[in-house]
């Protein structure tokens, strides 16, 4: 094994991200490689739930302590994306009673904090929750921005001698004498091929990792499983809310940033990237969460988006909810499998840096390096977008977000689309979803960027056809109505789908 | 339907209508607009934030004529969300003190219109403009002061019960002699409520447990009379408004919807109940303006004067809606404001220059003071207008 | 209150009822919610830009209108008729005149304006002075506003250039003006009809310009002044002034729907603002009156002999979509619904099916019933809440706003038009 070649690490959320964080910290060259934008995948797509734990404390005990451990770590080492907004564990009056002794049990015994909160204290906090609540308990919960941890691991990575490519999608590897000794990969922008020599290979793909584990001819259990959440327009609990039962759907409502997410669902998924959503699933969805939050009907709902969670499944093993949410580390070396890859699939956004500390602990005994993590001691430089200048003229009046906050988003890197600064600055996520900040983006861009005009007709286009995806299965009243809008303006006003002419 | 409560915020599709129908931010390019100051705002307090620091300065430019909540299609009402801010806003115990004392004006007027003469004169004095100017209220001209006129006030006994409103008790007793005539011919019954000011001045002056505790009286005397099979009648489009709504939104209560529900600008009333208690007048106005003021609009009854006016009172009437006259009750009477005042008053005075008019009729009295000092011209209110053509 | 005529709708489709209620002598009244939203349209007259499905621009409308069949067959302008749309047309023209804001052009023919990306936009009419056809000017130079957060002359000249053929030259102004925020359309609109403010960019656009034959600059030239602006500044460039319409609010269409309003107002027109309308009462299929609510507090009954339904469509809320049913508000006249609701391209230039949502109505634009007949024989629709059309993607919004708003107005009047 020729150690001056970079380890290769496949996946940019954050676990990915938070591998090559440990390994540059560590001395360990890396480069890695992310098919979208960082954090477009699972990482991108879950409720922004910084867990206590409280909620695997039954099922996953051992999953519960990784957690509320984690939480503690992550609240100093990443603080400026996380929001401490505590959360609370809420018993309606037909939940189960033995359940909640049970609970309360679980919770001691992996150590995660729980306090009593009277319902009139929580009905005062959230006047929309229901009146029939039987017991509630505080817990450690937080809501955390998955965009801006990934961005943060990945920055504090490169300072450190890695490398980063985005939308850079792996193609095939070549395996020599039990080995992989390179990888190939293509620019999804514009189509060039690169081959890249690699030393190990590290999957961290999410649930592409069945997809990349088969191109080197090996076989990794992962089932993609989905789950819906949909964002409704304001905040209305500043805590999060977990329902006290065995774990089920429609059971989380996180505050987060200015909306409020509610979710989720599981079923088995069609594939990796199994996004669209009928509106029926919004439905049901909604009928659950009335349990909660009796008029959340008439509540606005700017979007609904998906996730897929890779669940590994060996033979023998139970899917969907039942399996486990602990990760797993497969080292393929083992069965007979490539001597130089490791494959980590499962776990969740909470415990990203021990999953990532325990793959880089294997990754350092097989290179022979002897530094131990430190990703636990150190801050990472999340970015955090300024607070908008007085004066300056707002690009998204929904989030009060002006051109200077872009700029510095867009600053050292290249802009592929306006998701891109979206997800580090919350640019369009408000209720008018892109109707008016996404041509001031634009234009703002092709203004001080130089860009050309089909570039800035791309960049338009792309982020309406993109933003459309999560109001279709929400399309009605107000978000109706906005969408609307946006199509009064974008082709009513100026036409833009006769741009690609 | 909600007022301006976290839901309403749900409804806002950032079309901005209730930008392009905001006075102040027509005047005043640093005011942001209703949309910026009132549901945006609003989902950013939801999370907990607080108000963004540039825009706290500038809550107090919002005048609270409420044209924004009548150019929303979408009913969000970003009006009530703006009185709320104003509140959190903080204000200079100067400026405190000053706004307590515009804001009891009815204090003022009481004692105005029992000694006429002496209080009209020391108001014009030089030293007392001067105090008045270290205070904080602007050099501008209070209206004179007059001795009221009487109505009988045996409650219960009428069918209609009358609130005329600071303005037409102190300033223009000549408004309540008219209605009280208009009412008569058509066969009503007035009674006078025995009742002061409205609490509007104090409420848009953050004077809210004084302005909870007038408005809860006044409406326990109206619907008093109420149950008595009376109806209330305003002449004033701003004590209109309050009563219709600003004290259900403030009060919440039962009582305050049953007094909204029962309450009446008397054109109003006499268009509704089909009376024309009117005859050509011998004398004319040739060429006037009918100035629909902000608080009339907003009540949603169209501006059933004007009908009568052109029928009866004006040869030729220009009848428009789409200006403010900038005063906004004390907002113009603030040393700090008045310039601006005027300024969103100008295009109002141009257009009324434009008409050819040389009367102004508008149902406002606060109105009826700016737009006199904004073109020089005579303002009146619709009922003196037609005071010639009442049948007796 | 009896009226002759009453408008349940303050958009363009509604006061183009109005009008046609107050040329006849009916006492009319308008009854809305809001202000109309007309502020987030052209303020072209729009006939027809596009059919849905195809990529090539319309450029007779009139001749075109037939082909609307192909996407749609109960298109408003195929139940109406071309003659009526003819007529409609000139009618138009002779409002504009009427209200102080002359347009010129004719349903014939299309120009082609420049929206704000620089893409090229078809439209029959537009505002006299703003009446320029693009495609056949040389020397073009966009000028921008420092202070306007809405428009891009970069982008726009690029991507004109671009599709013209040629270069066009970009000239920034400033309005000097400490506002501590971006300005949209109508605050700068409302700016340049200051002389000391006007005078400052004239000298600006004297100094940067050199002999364009076409400025263009966006829809800001003034709101009530529009023209004393225009002058002002065409006098300094020696050239004619395009104006282009950027994020709503969009003065040009503004202007008009303000000049109209007025208009109506001061001709009599009760408007009843800030209130939600609901029929009050049937006798058969003669509707009584609708039932007006002010913020919950005291409902009145507005009674008259024939109603204009012109709420708008799903943009309007004169139509409520909810997950699996859409409600008309204030007659509750059966919806069509079309299914699939969405299509997944946003941009897809077939349209979107919601879009199409709405009432459907017999020649005389009376609401029917789903097995046919009519619901009213005294109520008639008109504007977005009809079905059977996508005004985004056709370009035809203030086309089927006015045909359909006059033609309406003209019905609750007792009066028919041309071929019916």
């Amino acid at each position: 094994m020729a150690k001056d070649r970079p380890v290769l690490i496949i996946g940019g959320g954050a676990t990915g991200s938070g591998i090559a964080r440990d390994c540059a910290l560590r001395g360990i060259d890396c480069i890695l490689l992310e098919q979208g934008d960082l954090a477009t995948g699972t990482s991108g797509r879950f409720h922004g739930l910084l867990h206590s734990g409280a909620r695997y404390a039954v099922k996953d005990p051992a999953s519960a302590k990784e957690c509320i451990a984690e939480n503690r770590i992550l609240r100093k080492i990443a603080a400026p994306c996380i929001t401490d907004t505590g959360g609370a564990f809420i018993a309606c009056s037909d939940d189960d009673d033995r359940y909640i002794d049970e609970w309360l049990r679980a919770c001691g015994a992996a150590g995660i904090p729980t306090e009593v909160i009277s319902a009139s204290e929580l009905r005062y906090e959230a006047p929309l929750l229901t009146s029939g609540i039987k017991k509630a308990y505080a817990v450690p919960d937080a809501a955390i921005d998955g965009f801006l941890l990934t961005a943060g691991n990945c920055r504090d990575a490169a300072r450190n001698g890695a490398v980063i490519k985005t939308c850079c999608r792996l193609t095939g590897f070549t395996v020599e004498d039990g080995s992989i000794r390179s990888a190939t990969a293509v620019n999804t922008r514009d189509g060039s091929e690169e081959r890249i020599d690699c030393s190990f290979v590290i999957n961290a793909a999410g649930p592409w990792a069945g997809e990349i584990s088969s191109m080197a001819g090996l076989d990794l259990p992962v089932s993609p499983d989905r789950g819906i959440l949909i964002a409704f327009n304001h905040v209305f609990t500043k805590r999060v809310l977990n329902r006290l039962r065995p774990s089920g759907d429609g059971d989380i409502f996180v505050p987060h940033h200015h909306v409020t997410i509610f979710g989720t669902t599981s079923k088995p998924a069609k594939g990796p990237d199994d996004y669209e959503i009928d509106s029926g699933e919004v439905m049901e969805l909604l009928r659950i969460g009335r349990d909660l939050v009796p008029s959340i009907e008439e509540l606005r709902i700017i979007r609904a988006f998906a996730g897929v969670r890779p669940l590994y499944t060996p033979p023998g093993a139970e899917g969907g909810r039942a399996a486990t949410r602990e990760f797993v580390l497969v080292d393929h070396e083992k069965g007979g499998g490539v001597r130089n890859m490791l494959s980590v699939v499962g776990g969740k956004l909470t415990t990203f840096r021990l999953m990532a500390e325990q793959t880089v602990d294997i990754l350092a005994g097989r290179l022979g390096v002897k530094e131990k993590c430190t990703t636990h001691r150190k801050e990472i430089p999340v970015p955090s977008p300024s607070a908008h200048k007085e004066g300056q003229a707002l690009i998204c009046e929904c989030e009060r977000i002006d051109s200077s906050i872009l700029d510095e988003a867009v600053k050292d890197r290249r802009l592929h689309s306006l998701g891109d600064i979206r997800r580090l600055t919350h640019m369009g996520m408000g209720p008018c979803q892109g109707s008016f900040c996404s041509l001031r983006a634009a234009g703002h861009f092709q203004q001080s960027l130089g860009l050309s005009a089909e570039e800035t007709a791309e960049l338009l286009r792309e982020d309406l056809r993109e933003r459309w995806k999560g109001s279709r299965p929400v399309c009605w009243k107000w978000q109706a109505s906005q969408s609307e809008m946006a199509r009064r303006i974008y082709c009513g006003l100026l036409s833009l789908e006769r741009t690609d002419i | 339907m909600n007022s301006g409560s976290a839901k309403t915020v749900d409804h806002c599709l950032k079309c901005n209508i209730c930008h392009t129908q905001c006075p102040v931010a027509a005047a005043y390019p640093e005011f942001p607009g209703p949309k910026s100051i009132g549901p945006e705002i609003e989902r950013f307090l939801s999370a907990g934030e607080p108000i963004p620091p540039e825009l706290e300065s500038l809550l107090s430019y919002c005048l609270n004529c409420r044209r924004c909540d009548l150019a929303c299609p979408h009913d969000v009402m970003p009006a009530s969300f703006l009185m709320r801010y104003r509140l959190m806003a903080p204000r200079g115990l100067l400026t405190a003190l000053r706004d307590w004392v515009l804001a009891h004006n009815v204090w003022w007027g009481t004692m105005g219109s029992m000694l006429p003469g002496p209080f009209n004169m020391a108001l014009r004095m030089p030293v007392s403009r001067f105090f008045m100017g270290i205070l904080g209220i602007a050099p501008r001209d209070f209206p004179e002061y007059r001795k009221p006129h009487h109505i009988r006030c045996q409650r219960k006994k009428g069918t209609v019960m009358y609130f005329p409103g600071c303005f037409a008790r102190f300033n223009a007793p000549e408004i309540m002699e008219a209605a009280e005539a208009v009412l008569t011919s058509c066969g009503y019954k007035v009674e006078c409520a025995p009742l002061g000011c409205c609490s509007i001045p104090m409420l848009t002056n953050s004077l809210i447990d004084e302005t909870v505790k007038i408005a809860e009286r006044n409406t326990e005397v109206l619907v008093e009379a109420l149950e008595a099979g009376a109806k209330i009648v305003t002449t004033c489009s701003s004590c209109g408004l309050a009563l219709k709504q600003e004290y259900r939104e403030l009060l919440r209560e039962e009582t305050a919807e049953k007094l909204a529900s029962s309450v009446f600008d008397i054109f109003e009333l006499i268009a509704e109940e089909g009376h024309e208690p009117f005859r050509q007048s011998q004398a004319p106005i040739e060429k006037a303006y009918y100035h629909i003021s902000c608080h009339l609009k907003t009540q949603g009854i169209g501006a059933p004067a004007a009908s009568y006016l052109r029928k009866y009172a004006v040869k030729e009437l220009t009848v428009d809606d789409r200006f403010c006259c900038g005063i906004s009750g004390t907002f113009g009477f603030k040393k700090e404001k008045y310039r601006l005042s005027m300024d969103i008053g100008s295009p109002l005075f141009a257009r009324i220059k434009e008409s050819g008019a040389d009367t102004v009729i508008t149902d406002c009295g606060t109105c009826t003071l700016q737009i006199a000092d904004g073109t020089g011209l005579k303002v009146i209110h619709p009922l003196v207008a037609l005071k010639q053509a009442i049948n007796k | 209150m009896r009226y002759d005529v009453a408008v349940a709708g303050a958009g363009f489709a509604g006061l183009s009822a109005a009008y046609a209620a107050v040329k006849k002598g009916k006492k009319t009244a308008v009854i809305a919610r809001g202000a109309g939203n007309y502020s987030s349209s052209s303020g072209a007259f729009e006939m027809l830009g596009h059919i849905p499905g195809r990529s090539e621009a319309v450029t007779k409308p009139f001749d075109s209108v037939g082909d609307l069949a192909e996407a749609s067959e109960g298109h408003p302008y195929l139940l109406m008729g071309k003659e009526w749309l003819r007529e409609a047309s000139s009618i138009f023209l002779e409002m504009t005149n009427e209200i102080g804001i002359p347009y010129k052009g004719s349903p014939d023919v299309n120009i082609m304006i420049p929206t704000a990306i620089g893409a090229l936009y078809p439209v029959c009419m537009t505002l006299e002075q703003s009446f320029h056809q693009v495609t056949e000017k040389e020397g073009i130079a966009v000028v921008g506003i420092t202070e306007l957060q809405d428009f891009f002359p970069s982008l726009l000249a690029k991507a004109l250039g671009k599709r013209l053929g040629r270069d066009i030259a970009v000239k920034w102004v400033s309005l000097d003006v400490e506002s501590g925020r971006g300005l949209n359309g109508i605050d700068c609109a409302r700016l340049l009809e200051k002389a000391e403010i006007r005078s400052k960019i004239a000298e600006q656009m004297k100094d940067g310009l050199n002999h364009p034959d076409l400025v263009i600059f966006p829809a800001v030239l003034g709101f009530h002044h529009h023209g004393e602006v225009r002058r002002h500044l065409e006098e300094a460039v020696q050239a004619p002034i395009l104006e282009v319409p950027t994020l709503p609010p969009v003065v040009t269409a503004c202007r008009l729907g303000d000049a109209l309003r007025a208009w109506l107002l001061n001709s009599g027109v009760d408007f009843y603002s800030g209130v939600s309308a609901c029929m009050s009462g049937a006798d058969g299929k003669i509707c009584s009156g609708l039932k007006l609510s002010f913020k919950g507090s005291r409902s009145r009954v507005i009674s008259a002999g024939a109603f204009v339904l012109a709420t708008g469509g799903i943009l309007g809320e004169g139509l409520t979509v909810y997950p699996d049913s859409v409600k008309e508000e204030v007659f509750d006249l059966p919806v069509d619904f079309p299914k699939p609701w969405t299509s997944p391209d946003f941009l897809d230039k077939a349209g979107q099916p919601m879009s199409r949502a709405g009432v459907r109505v017999n020649r005389r634009l009376q609401p029917l019933e789903r097995e046919g007949g009519v619901v009213f024989e005294n109520v008639f629709a008109a504007g977005s809440i009809l079905s059977g059309y996508d005004p985004h993607i056709e370009k035809s919004g203030t086309g089927v706003a006015f045909c359909s708003g006059f033609r309406a107005g003209l019905s609750a009047s007792g009066e028919e038009a041309a071929n019916e």
